[in-house]
Parts: structure tokens; C-alpha cells; sequence
């Protein structure tokens, strides 16, 4: 209840002329929606910061019909969201062709405890294999493994059935295993 | 859409995978690039200037109070940073900036006098929600150097004419918001070029809706959507497209931002039923729905408001507000449509003037 009371006095700041304020409310929930914007666009810090620009810029515009009674992270995370969405489709880019020749060790899920170097390149990996997955299926998988949706969640949220969600799902995870497991072979 | 369908922090247990999920959270989240939040700031600002502008334009009190700092201060961002060394992209951004600040400074200037004659011009035209704006839009004098169309269906017919050849005018046809974004003739001639002129080909439209947008006072915005089967590398591909057109400086202009799925608004309007398949985004084709099932789709944008969502299906006057839901952010409408092919033009205006809109093909049955 306080944090909507004080997620409600800086918006009534932002609006009463106070635009320093916003930086208060981004500051408060950017990185949290940088995360978000990182997965969903495959691990391109570029795009992320274009799709975060589009939707803080959105969000700025859109403040005044903020609802009082509504979660300021929750709004922003869904403007987040489309911005992201927006992104993807702008591009209408091919998912590049996983270099499965590249050097390095890869994740692997058993390993609880991977040593700094091995890590970085497993986080290399991680995301090279992300963005190697077709949009539709990187954005249901980050919703569901990524963001803890529900399937059923994540389908009203994508505007399909959950089954559709649980296709995706399912292929996107054979997918990234499948990427991830060609690289550790590698 | 209701808050519970609303993406809320996710807290409870899910149907992770947790091997995956433990996969995506080992990836590092960088911070912003140098010049994140300068650019932000610059276009926030721009924004203010914007609607302070609009304000002054129409008589009214400006939102923003005379004391509020009139930008940014920098410290107060998330982290302050040092002028960034220009990459490519950035240098991108700053040119969209400036021409965004161009276009402010422009429109406070040279052409201010002339927009807010043409302002009022326009409020004495008939208003929008009608089925047809050709009969009752008579062309108001204009003091733009470009020739300006006297229909929304006009200017965009001379729009996709034009973007198959002299790229530099079909620019200047577009909104100062679409130049903004784009930054230059080159890039629309790279990124819309082909997709639109495919429109010229003998044939190609088989049907053109004109739908004018219930829009705030001030603003005069119509969606034409056509369809038909356009023409790519050889191949006949089924499509309709909506294209935006805003009543600005005098003229019938086109908002590349309001409607394609390749500019970062477009998306703005997402269908829920009929579904658009990702892979079909691109060719407003939707998918089948039941006969008396509604038409429904979310509106992201939380500032709309029922009675400036417009919806029109095939060549049908928009429905009233009246026959709308708005529920949260998910729009219902209860159409009689008989079985067969449909065409759903939607358009959604904020308050502030922002325009969304797209139009999908779909098959009752």
C-alpha cells in the first residue's frame, strides 16, 4: 500500500509539472524492464535501449490516464512489453544462423557451480542461442521461463490459446536445448 | 483487458522450466548505451515543447506550470554520463533528433501563424465520424510548399504512386512525427518503398475503405485501407493495409507511425479475435472467427478513450461508441457479419492527438 501511495505522489509530481520526477519513477523500475527488453530481444543491448527509448517515451505520454488504483510496474512492464513486440516486428529480422562452430564451453544445466571464465562463456552462449530461436517462440519462452508467467498468463498476454503457448513452449525449449547442447558437443 | 489479465510482476510458480529459466537469468543485462538517457531527455523534452506549442495554439493553459524545470536536469537520471563518443546508431538518433527539433522550431515559427489559421479552418469542417469524409473535407488553403491533397483517400493515393519514384517528396508527404522517426528519405525508401508501390500495380487494389477517426477536437485523422493482392518478387500475395492519414500544416498527411507493423507504434492496436498469426502480421490477414463471435483486440495504449476508438467494417459507417466495449484495454464489438470475407479498419486517437490504427482481413464462418 505505501509503495502505490508514493508510485501515486511522484506521478501526481510528473503531472503537476515535476518532470524530473519520471526519472524517479524509470530509475525505481528500469532495471528490472531492462531485463525484460534484453530477452525478449535476444540479448541485443541496441535494440533493448531502442525499445526502452519507444516505450519510456510512450509511457511519459500515456502518464496523464494512468489509473491511481493500477501498479505503476505493472504499466510500465506492459509498455515495456508491446515496445519489445513493436521492436520485433519492426524488424521483421531472421534469426541469425547459430554459429555452432564458435569456441567455448557451453552451459550446462548440471553444472551448479561454473567457474567465472567458464561462465562468461556460457552466458555468450546462452545468448547467441536465445536469439538464434525464431521471435514467436524467444518471446514465449522469456514470458514463461523467464519473466515465471503461467501459461495460461502468458496466452492472454500473446493473444492466443494456452495450447498454442504449450506448442511454443515446448519447441522453443527443444530449441535452445538443442543450440545449447550442439555448442557443449562443439 | 482486465487487471487480472494485465502482466503483473510474476511471483508465483509457474509452468517454468527451471534449467531454461536459470539459462536466460545467467545472461548479464547490460546498462544503457552512452546517450540513452540524453537522448530520452531530448525527446521528452521535445514532447513538452510540442504540446506547450499546442497549447498556445489553441488558447487553453498549458499542462506543464511556468516553474517546472524547463528540461531534464541530468544528475537526476538513473546515471549521469559523459558526452557519449557517437556510434553509428547514435548518430542515427541525433539526427532524428534534431529533425524533430527542426520541426518544432518550424512549427513555433515559420508555419506557426499558419497552422493555427488552418486550425481553424479545419474546426469549421465537419467532424470526424462520418463514413465517407470525401463529400463534406473541402480542401482548405494551405501554405506548405508541397501540393496537398484534397482527401485522405487522395493523399494516399498519391502517396503510393509517389514512393515508387521521387522518394524526396513521398518524405515530405508524411507527418512531422513519421519524418521524425524515420529521419530520411533514404530510410523510407528502404524500409516501406517496395511494400507500398506494390500497391501501383495494375489490378493490385481490389477494395478501398475510408474510414474517418472519432477523434478530440483539433485533431482530424481517417484510415484508408486497401486490399487486394499486391505483387512480391513474383509472387501474388493477398493483403490489406491501412494507412493513417492526419490533418496537419494544411494537409492530408500520412503517419507511418500510427499503422505499419514496421514503425514502433504499429502494434499499438493488437487483435485478439479474429488472431493475426505472427508470420501474417505483415499482410493484415487475420484468421477465421465463429459467426456472432466479437471482434476484439487491446488497445495499448491506457489513455484511449471509447468514443475515439473507431471501428468500421468492410465500407460500413464506423460503429457507434455505444456499440463498443472498453474494458480496461480490450476493445468489444458485437458485428452482424455474414459468412464470407471481411475487412475491420480500427483507428484509436489519444487525447494528445497520438493516432493508432491498422486493419485486418478475416473470414466469418
Amino acid at each position: 500500500v505505501a509503495e502505490l501511495a508514493r508510485d501515486v505522489d511522484i506521478v501526481d509530481r510528473v503531472l503537476g509539472g515535476d518532470r524530473s520526477a519520471f526519472a524517479e519513477i524509470l530509475r525505481r523500475h528500469d532495471d528490472r524492464l531492462r531485463g525484460l527488453a534484453f530477452r525478449l530481444l535476444g540479448g541485443d543491448r541496441d535494440l533493448m535501449d531502442d525499445a526502452l527509448q519507444e516505450a519510456y517515451v510512450r509511457a511519459y505520454r500515456a502518464l496523464p490516464a494512468f489509473r491511481r488504483d493500477a501498479d505503476l510496474g505493472s504499466w510500465l512492464y506492459r509498455i515495456v512489453y508491446n515496445a519489445c513486440i513493436d521492436e520485433v516486428r519492426r524488424l521483421q529480422r531472421q534469426a541469425a544462423p547459430f554459429d555452432s562452430t564458435a569456441a567455448g564451453t557451453a552451459w550446462d544445466p548440471a553444472s551448479p557451480a561454473p567457474g567465472p571464465e567458464r561462465a562468461v562463456v556460457a552466458r555468450d552462449t546462452t545468448a547467441r542461442a536465445l536469439a538464434s530461436l525464431p521471435d514467436i517462440h524467444r518471446i514465449t519462452v522469456v514470458l514463461v521461463d523467464g519473466e515465471g508467467f503461467d501459461t495460461q498468463t502468458a496466452a492472454r498476454i500473446l493473444g492466443v490459446a494456452p495450447e498454442t503457448v504449450r506448442s511454443r513452449l515446448w519447441r522453443a525449449r527443444i530449441a535452445l536445448r538443442r543450440a545449447l547442447g550442439e555448442e557443449n558437443d562443439s | 483487458m482486465s487487471d487480472s489479465d494485465r502482466p503483473v510482476w510474476p511471483d508465483q510458480p509457474s509452468d517454468r522450466d527451471l534449467s531454461v529459466a536459470r539459462a536466460l537469468h545467467s545472461l548479464p543485462v547490460p546498462d544503457h548505451r552512452l546517450g540513452f538517457w540524453a537522448e530520452l531527455d531530448a525527446r521528452l523534452a521535445a514532447i513538452d515543447a510540442a504540446l506547450a506549442e499546442q497549447e498556445h495554439d489553441t488558447g487553453s493553459s498549458p499542462t506543464v506550470v511556468e516553474d517546472a524545470p524547463s528540461r531534464f536536469d541530468a544528475g537526476q537520471w538513473p546515471l549521469a554520463e559523459p558526452l557519449p563518443i557517437e556510434s553509428g546508431r547514435e548518430r542515427r538518433a541525433r539526427r532524428r533528433r534534431v529533425l524533430l527539433a527542426v520541426a518544432v522550431v518550424l512549427l513555433v515559427t515559420a508555419a506557426g501563424t499558419a497552422l493555427y489559421l488552418s486550425r481553424r479552418a479545419d474546426r469549421d469542417l465537419q467532424p470526424a465520424g462520418v463514413s465517407d469524409p470525401t463529400p463534406a473535407m473541402t480542401p482548405v488553403p494551405t501554405t506548405v510548399a508541397e501540393p496537398a491533397a484534397p482527401t485522405p483517400k487522395a493523399a494516399v493515393r498519391a502517396f503510393v504512386h509517389t514512393i515508387g519514384g521521387d522518394k524526396e517528396a513521398a518524405f515530405a508527404m508524411l507527418t512531422a512525427e513519421s519524418r521524425a522517426f524515420l529521419g530520411s528519405a533514404a530510410q523510407l525508401a528502404s524500409g516501406f518503398a517496395r511494400e507500398f508501390s506494390a500497391w501501383n500495380s495494375p489490378g493490385a487494389i481490389e477494395q478501398v475503405n475510408v474510414m474517418v477517426a472519432r477523434s478530440p477536437a483539433g485533431v482530424r485523422a481517417a484510415v484508408v485501407t486497401y486490399t487486394g493482392t499486391v505483387d512480391i518478387e513474383g509472387t501474388p500475395q493477398p493483403r490489406t493495409q491501412a494507412f493513417a492519414v492526419v490533418r496537419e500544416r494544411g494537409a492530408w498527411r500520412i503517419s507511418l507511425t500510427a499503422t505499419s507493423v514496421s514503425a514502433s507504434a504499429g502494434a499499438a492496436i493488437e487483435m485478439i479475435s479474429p488472431a493475426v498469426e505472427p508470420e501474417l502480421e505483415c499482410c493484415g490477414i487475420g484468421g477465421v472467427v465463429a459467426e456472432g463471435e466479437p471482434i476484439r483486440f487491446t488497445v495499448a495504449a491506457v489513455a484511449a478513450q471509447i468514443q475515439f476508438v473507431s471501428v468500421a467494417f468492410d465500407a460500413r459507417e464506423p460503429l457507434d461508441p455505444e456499440q463498443l466495449e472498453l474494458a480496461d484495454m480490450v476493445v468489444t464489438a458485437r458485428p452482424r457479419l455474414a459468412t464470407g470475407t471481411h475487412v475491420v479498419t480500427i483507428a484509436v486517437v489519444l487525447p494528445d492527438g497520438d493516432l493508432y490504427a491498422r486493419a485486418v482481413q478475416f473470414v466469418v464462418g
